[in-house]
């Protein structure tokens, strides 16, 4: 090519991505929203933690006029039981964002551990995992929730479990593909032949490739559980009155379908949280792979 | 793919077999269940008294049969509770799919050719932001505001209240009105579906718009663009003809996880709305663990998944003459 | 000799990772009617940004200067719309990878008359006759066959000549051919330059051929240009260039050129260090640090094209070669 090396938007990455080291690419400074969505989460997660410190009021207890609008008193209204709704809203942080994450953190390690036997191993154990992850996702992501939830009976942790089944399969693919990518490369061959010394070189050089998707996957699924969680718990699922957990208290809103700030509030903490890792999840992905379009499962 | 529709059904079968639940308990109701005799008709009904892989063998051979068995709750055949509720989800995809996609993959297109500038981003905040909305809090609130401020839409339902539905051809609604000529029934039919398919269009629409952005550019910069630019067309035909025509195999792509995802969910808005579908069917099944509606209803979803995927597939190959098996 | 296209003092910037580059430093050649012009150099050289800047095919965030009048009217100071309706019609280019260059999706007819009736205005079946004359003329074989064949079912060699034919439906008095036979078997090379040969003799085609391989380049080219680090080091007829090199850089070009001689007496002689690029060039003559006649005076100042005579210009203004 007699084109010279600048930075013409036909630009195309020098090698395969997973070849890039992660820390070159475009600076992190350059996406606002990766700024925001941090900010967001952090502050959402302030709220969790400090909640019983700054909520007005206790989210159980039934104090105030029922079904009051928005007033100096209730920043968010109050719901038909009288309790504030801010209160629940901020002790609804505490449900979702560490059982998302907790969520996450287990599909992760299940998904890794046996997308890296699949990977690695081959044969048998490759066949057999990835008939499994086919397995799940020949079903919507909610109704197997919905049978696993079923059968195991409504709840948090039953809605958890059932969602961590549902989402393991995403990381098993795609740790999967890179073991078998960075496994058949000439890279690894190559320093193979140099010498078993370099395993070293190849942890060093071959593991960051691996953090880079995972922890992009990783982000925008938490996105996705704040979503499936809420989503379970609305239909009565996953959390069980009188807990604050969002998707509930959306659902509870229904039926008082007037009295909007019931419904309205609990729902924008949801899109708030989910908007941030999606806003994060995304300005990852584009500086770990620009031109990846992902494998969402959602 | 047989093999995954059988492994399906034992998901499906043995989930709900590890219930600690009592189905009898459940479908009968608190008081008739302190009945033994009742309990025991119901349990001899359904087979429940037979050892459980000796149910399910006989489940797979009524299967093969096309006896899905009867609900537990409704007391009629699974198969006709399917063929009920199935055409208004569909009804409800198409509609939700054809706005969908339509738009997104506008939206994709534009935000790729204005890359890096502010349309782009702009369009890159709002898909997103279409993610992260939950379908079921953005139903309310279409509702909310469309039919309870304004006045607009209609409460929920397919149909308002004082309509009779068209004569059944396909179940659809809106075509089968078509059909019949009944002009009034379309439109109230029409009328109905807009506010779900909006909704679960909205959904999607965030990452249509995101994936053919991607899909576009990856095409973009290619030779045979430039070429086709050299030629002297104009950048209109460029676009069609070139850009989103080489697009277009991704673009199928995005189309069945489209599909797939609004049948995700059309499970959360169909409650909402009131709307009669295999969605609210599956939750109702679901909660009331109805063993051969769930198992039903599954494999019907995943049936069609995997519908969508041969389809995929093929139109893989009307697209692209190099996968073409010729 | 009229001539056909008037290129002055034409320069291109990209955008670089902190300024801008030059990537074009003032380039100028002529090239006149039915004539085959070489353009040569080494790649970064400037050679094809140079035709996309005439085409205006370039990336977004370039910017070009200069002149470059084709049949009267000055390319570049067209507006977009004038410009668009010029390609493809009167003027054409042909890229190097056929593998890439074609759309992989649409049919040959389909690729061959789109632009034909969008030009000329014809009808679907005079420009699907007028694609098979155009099959005929590039030699494919069973042109009817392969109007409705797709591109990856031709060789690397056929599918070359298609996006010539492509190239030349609308009767353009200039083909742009950016190093056509690069990505192409040594043995279906010969029948590409051949192709354009005939071209020429037959239609009165003028070409402007870039490619690197000076060998190539000496069989068909009429007049040739050289081109090092965005700027003409040297042009004038083929013969007189090739023979009688009178740049130092074009004479290291030759000499490190496989030839079937060979042999230890007279062996390949690489130019030492390695090529500039127009992010780094070197003060003054781009090419000193490598030369083997540099001077102090040549760090200094940008040597300009000189008139040496006989039609032949040089940017040495040391002339090493120069006859007493």
């Amino acid at each position: 090519m007699s084109a010279p090396d600048v930075a013409v938007d036909t630009q195309q990455s020098a090698g395969p991505a997973w070849k890039r080291p992660w820390l070159r690419a475009s600076p992190v400074w350059r996406q606002p929203l990766a700024v925001i969505g941090l900010v967001v989460i952090l502050a959402w997660i302030a709220v969790a933690i400090l909640a019983p410190l700054i909520a007005p009021e206790d989210p159980l207890a039934q104090k105030l006029t029922p079904l009051q609008s928005p007033s100096a008193d209730a920043l968010f209204g109050t719901d038909e039981l009288g309790r504030d709704v801010l209160s629940r809203v901020m002790y609804g942080a505490r449900i979702s964002l560490p059982l998302a994450m907790l969520l996450v953190a287990l599909s992760l390690v299940i998904g890794t551990t046996l997308g890296v036997i699949a990977g690695y191993f081959r044969g048998w154990a490759d066949g057999s995992i990835m008939r499994l992850t086919d397995l799940v996702f020949a079903f919507p992501a909610i109704i197997l929730a919905l049978v696993v939830t079923a059968a195991l009976g409504p709840g948090l942790r039953n809605a958890v479990l059932a969602l961590v089944l549902v989402s393991w399969p995403a990381y098993a693919r795609v740790v999967r593909g890179l073991v078998l990518t960075i496994g058949d490369s000439e890279y690894v061959a190559a320093s193979r032949l140099l010498g078993a010394s370099s395993r070293r070189a190849i942890v060093r050089d071959v593991l960051p490739n691996f953090v880079g998707p995972i922890i992009v996957l990783a982000m925008l699924d938490v996105g996705g559980a704040v979503l499936l969680l809420s989503g379970l718990s609305f239909l009565g699922l996953g959390a069980q009155p009188p807990a604050p957990e969002w998707g509930q208290m959306v659902s509870q809103g229904t039926d008082y379908f007037q009295f909007w700030w019931m419904s309205t509030f609990p729902g924008l903490a949801i899109f708030t949280v989910v908007l941030a890792f999606n806003f994060v999840g995304d300005s990852l992905r584009d500086i770990f792979d620009p031109q990846a379009m992902g494998s969402d499962r959602r | 793919m047989a093999l995954l529709l059988l492994g399906v059904t034992v998901i499906a079968w043995g989930l709900t077999s590890l219930v600690p639940g009592d189905p009898a308990a459940v479908n009968l109701g608190e008081e008739r269940s302190q009945d033994p005799e009742l309990v025991q008709a119901f349990r001899v009904k359904y087979g429940l008294d037979k050892p459980l892989p000796v149910q399910y063998v006989t489940y797979l051979g009524n299967l093969l049969h096309g006896d899905f068995g009867d609900s537990q709750s409704s007391g009629r055949p699974v198969l006709d509770d399917l063929q009920q509720f199935a055409p208004a989800t569909a009804e409800l995809a198409f509609v939700a799919c054809l706005l969908g996609f339509t738009i997104g993959v506008s939206l994709g297109l534009w935000a790729a050719v204005r890359r890096d500038r502010p349309t782009d981003h702009v369009l890159r905040v709002f898909s997103l932001g279409g993610l992260s909305v939950p379908s079921f809090w953005l139903a309310l609130i279409v509702l909310y505001v469309f039919f309870f401020k304004f006045g607009i839409a209609p409460g929920g339902g397919r149909l308002s209240p004082v309509t009779t539905p068209p004569p059944h051809t396909t179940g659809l609604y809106t075509v089968d009105a078509l059909i019949a000529g009944q002009w009034a029934t379309f439109w109230d039919a029409l009328h109905h579906i807009m506010l779900p398919a909006l909704v679960l269009a909205g959904a999607v629409i965030g990452y249509v718009t995101r994936y053919t952005r991607s899909a576009v550019l990856e095409v973009i910069s290619e030779d045979y663009v430039r070429a086709a630019r050299a030629k002297g067309l104009p950048e209109r035909t460029v676009l069609t003809r070139y850009i989103l025509r080489a697009a277009a195999p991704s673009l199928i792509t995005v189309l069945g996880l489209a599909f797939a995802s609004i049948l995700t969910g059309a499970v959360l808005v169909e409650a909402i709305y009131g709307f009669t579908g295999i969605g609210m069917y599956g939750f109702k099944a679901s909660v009331s663990l109805d063993l051969p509606a769930i198992a039903g209803v599954s494999l019907f979803i995943a049936a069609v998944y995997i519908v969508i995927n041969f389809i995929v597939d093929v139109l893989y190959g009307v697209i692209d003459p190099r996968i073409r098996i010729t | 000799m009229t001539a056909l296209l008037e290129v002055d003092g034409l320069r291109v910037l990209l955008p670089g990772r902190t300024a801008p580059i030059t990537v074009v430093d003032g380039v100028s050649f002529e090239v006149g009617e039915g004539e085959i012009f070489g353009v040569a150099g080494e790649s970064g050289s400037g050679k094809t940004i140079s035709s996309l800047a005439l085409l205006r095919l370039l990336p977004r965030g370039a910017t070009v200067e200069g002149r470059a009048v084709f049949a009267g009217v000055d390319l570049l100071a067209l507006d977009d719309r004038a410009l668009r309706k010029k390609r493809g019609l009167e003027l054409s280019m042909v890229f190097q990878d056929p593998m890439t260059s074609l759309h992989p999706m649409l049919s040959v007819e389909r690729q061959l008359t789109d632009h034909v009736r969008y030009h000329l205005g014809l009808s679907r079946k005079l420009a699907r006759s007028r694609a098979i004359e155009l099959l005929e003329q590039v030699r494919i074989p069973d042109p009817e066959t392969a109007l409705s064949a797709y591109p990856h079912q031709f060789s690397g060699g056929m599918r070359q000549r298609i996006a010539i034919a492509i190239a030349l439906a609308c009767r353009p008095s200039l083909l742009i051919a950016d190093e056509p036979t690069t990505a192409l078997d040594v043995t279906v090379q010969a029948g590409i330059i051949s192709l354009l040969a005939e071209l020429r003799r037959d239609y009165g085609l003028a070409v402007i051929l870039i490619t690197h391989d000076l060998g190539v380049m000496s069989t068909i080219a009429d007049r040739l240009t050289v081109f090092y680090a965005g700027r003409v080091v040297e042009s004038g007829p083929m013969q007189a260039v090739i023979q009688d090199s009178r740049h130092p850089y074009t004479r290291g070009l030759l000499e490190a050129l496989p030839h079937p001689e060979a042999t230890e007496r007279r062996p390949l002689v690489p130019i030492s260090g390695a090529a500039a690029t127009p992010q780094d060039r070197p003060p003054g003559c781009a090419f000193h640090p490598r030369c083997g006649f540099n001077r102090d005076s040549c760090s200094s100042a940008v040597p300009v094209l000189a008139d040496i005579g006989d039609d032949r210009h040089s940017a040495c203004p040391v002339d090493p070669f120069a006859r007493a």
